[in-house]
């Protein structure tokens, strides 16, 4: 297993960095860096929407939370099959028909203000640097899994390596590595069904057992309100995810979005439904393990045949490379094109403006991996609360702001800023969980945004009507919406 | 914040082996385990169609028995930090069934070894689970970081199994996926 790992390994990375050198001799501007010159297709770029999607939160997470509680936890995917949908019809077709480059450049022109394009771009930093954390986090428990290797030096792998690509051509090296990647774990999880069904000897008596294991695993593990607030934090961060909708902009027009979506809900359907068999039945197979987190590492690696298991070793590694790609991405562009182009030096050439990009990738890469090496939590409820910081400050300017004219720029402030700390409040100061109140932080959050929105748009100067226009004017659309 | 404490988070099995004579109509399995301190420790056999478990015989505690449907429950109070389990399997011997204790292995570390005896000759142990290696004849052995719930024992016939067919199909998927890559990236090249 060992040298077929090695070899699929070494061929992978040949054929990534093929991908990243090709795609840096095409990286000329600013808009290529960031938006691969806005020329990804629907079936590439629905693949590149899952791949971001489907993270280590995924294959790594989603399928030991299923090793761990059950089938429960799949309603969760109703909510983000939701939030794709109300993506693609309330908020990608309008985002993409502006044609801005980063989600700050958005609140900047509908809300017409700089300070509000600063403080999104300093929340998208500080959330997804806690999505980082999960990333690393798994990148780490595979490796142990594995490897026997240290977590940190597993860490540092995936930031050298995914930083190498992301350096080199940016959007449009990731985008045509990810499109690789969600095939690569497409297959790879589709494939380790029948085996692990046959290793374990069909699905009757593998249900029988987990049944009288804990009844929960078949049952409800978790409640309808526990499911509702995780699928309400998937399904609203995802509606507005910084990071996905960068992808939209990458993509050549509104009707390749769209496409693009129905694509990636495919994707994440066939792989959401492997994750729970492979999950249930790794369960029946080693019972006890020292982490849920280890469940697909632990599948991969000592039950599926040396090739299938490699490849979905690589495809569980492509999923946190693609993801922390993806994230760094934002973040370099928050920091680069957003603070650094807009406020300390708005005069910067296109080609700074690159190197501030690829030097705060650099920095705001490391930073997480000091966090993961604490280990707060497992790999998907790092991923949730990230969720639900995202919905609670980005959902209602992003959403309702795309869809309602009177919203202003101190009411999108407001419920930014009201929203991320009532987040922060309600989990951080032992009002959180279930048990005592039945009400959930994203819950909280949202709710407290949606207030602030349309509260204190009500009350202040509306935006100047030039900015409205650019989103609800009089423009005709070219596609009959 | 709904944090999961997660299955454990100590440590606490020390190392594991799992010695199975294999003969015609029957395997006798021995599983010595050793934990980390004397603490009870309950036991979960998975149970298979066809196939009878008895003679079950615990050392080093004192074992009580629950049946369910689809396992057996063994909790055993513990005299020292070694425990060990005998019992027989009779009936349809493709999947034998190991005793999983409720306390982890350390991440990482391979402190499970299964050693198997009696197989024939011309066993692909290739097709086992866990992966079997030949250690003498007639006798293969697997070393694991956590304690499986059952071995699959290696099949004798040359005919294609789901592991082997999966191998393919992925292989022939990859070369057909990268022909089809190179074939329309040449094509969109030339009609640049």
């Amino acid at each position: 297993m060992s040298m077929t790992l090695a070899i699929v390994l070494i061929l992978y990375f040949g054929v990534v960095s093929g991908i990243a050198f090709w795609s840096a001799k095409h990286t000329r501007t600013e808009e290529d860096f960031i938006a691969a010159g806005r020329t990804i297709g629907p079936f590439v770029g629905g693949a590149v929407l899952a791949a971001t999607q489907i993270s280590a939160g995924t294959v790594v997470g989603t399928l030991g939370r299923h090793y761990l509680t059950g089938v429960s936890w799949w309603w969760i995917w109703f909510g983000v099959w939701a939030g794709w949908l109300v993506s693609a019809f309330l908020v990608a077709p309008r985002l993409r028909r502006f044609g801005a480059l980063t989600i700050p450049d958005y609140i900047a022109a509908r809300f017409g203000s700089e300070n509000a394009r600063a403080l999104s771009a300093v929340l998208i930093v500080v959330s997804y640097t806690i999505y980082l954390v999960a990333q690393f986090q798994a990148s780490g428990e595979i490796a142990l899994a594995i490897f026997g290797i240290q977590p940190l030096t597993a860490m540092l792998i995936v930031v050298a390596s995914t930083g190498f690509y992301t350096l080199l051509g940016g959007v449009r090296s990731s985008s045509y590595i990810e499109f690789v990647q969600t095939l690569i774990m497409v297959v790879g999880l589709a494939v380790a069904v029948p085996v692990l069904l046959d290793q374990v000897g069909g699905l009757a008596p593998s249900l029988r057992f987990l049944d009288s294991l804990d009844t929960r695993l078949l049952g409800w593990y978790y409640g309808p309100k526990e499911l509702a607030a995780f699928g309400i934090a998937f399904g609203f961060s995802i509606a507005a995810a910084p990071y996905e909708m960068t992808r939209y902009y990458s993509m050549r027009d509104e009707k390749t979005v769209k496409q693009a979506i129905g694509v990636s809900i495919g994707f994440q359907f066939l792989i959401g439904g492997t994750v729970l068999v492979l999950g249930l039945l790794t369960r029946v197979l080693f019972p006890t393990l020292p982490s849920e987190d280890m469940a697909s590492s632990i599948m991969a690696f000592e039950v599926l045949p040396p090739i299938v298991g490699a490849l979905l070793i690589v495809a569980m590694l492509s999923a946190i490379m693609s993801t922390v790609n993806s994230v760094l991405l934002v973040t370099g562009a928050a920091v680069a094109h957003d603070l650094y182009g807009k406020f300390v030096r708005p005069d910067a050439s296109q080609r700074r403006l690159i190197t501030v990009n690829r030097i705060a990738i650099v920095a705001l890469a490391v930073i997480p991996v000091v966090f993961a090496l604490q280990k707060y939590g497992d790999v998907q409820t790092i991923v949730v609360e990230q969720g639900k910081f995202v919905a609670s400050f980005f959902f209602v300017p992003v959403v309702i702001g795309l869809n309602w004219r009177r919203g202003t720029a101190a009411g999108a402030m407001a419920a930014m800023l009201g929203g991320f700390l009532a987040v922060l409040i309600w989990e951080f100061t032992g009002q959180g969980g279930f048990a005592q109140h039945g009400i959930d932080a994203v819950e909280v959050g949202v709710a407290t945004s949606l207030v602030l929105f349309l509260a204190v748009s009500r009350f202040t100067r509306p935006v100047p009507q030039a900015n409205v226009d650019t989103f609800f004017g009089p423009t005709p659309s070219t596609d009959g919406e | 914040m709904l944090l999961l404490s997660g299955l454990a988070l100590v440590a606490q099995l020390q190392a594991a082996t799992v010695n199975v004579q294999v003969s015609p109509d029957s395997a006798a399995v021995e599983a010595r385990y050793r934990f980390a301190d004397a603490q009870p420790v309950t036991f979960v056999l998975i149970r298979r169609p066809h196939q009878g478990v008895d003679a079950i015989e615990v050392s080093g505690g004192q074992a009580t028995t629950q049946e369910a449907t689809g396992l057996l429950r063994l909790t055993v109070l513990p005299t020292d930090t070694a425990i060990r389990i005998t019992y027989m399997v009779r009936g349809r011997l493709v999947r034998i069934p190991i005793p999983v204790p409720d306390r982890p292995s350390s991440p990482g570390l391979p402190r499970v070894q299964i050693h198997i005896r009696g197989l024939p000759a011309n066993a692909r142990l290739e097709r086992a689970f866990p992966r079997l290696t030949a250690e003498d004849p007639g006798i293969a052995g697997a070393t694991l970081a956590n304690v499986p719930s059952l071995i699959r024992l290696p099949p004798l016939s040359g005919k294609a199994s789901v592991t082997q067919a999966a191998e393919w199909f992925v292989v022939l998927l990859v070369a057909f996926g990268s022909t089809v890559w190179i074939v329309r990236t040449r094509r969109e090249h030339a009609t640049r």
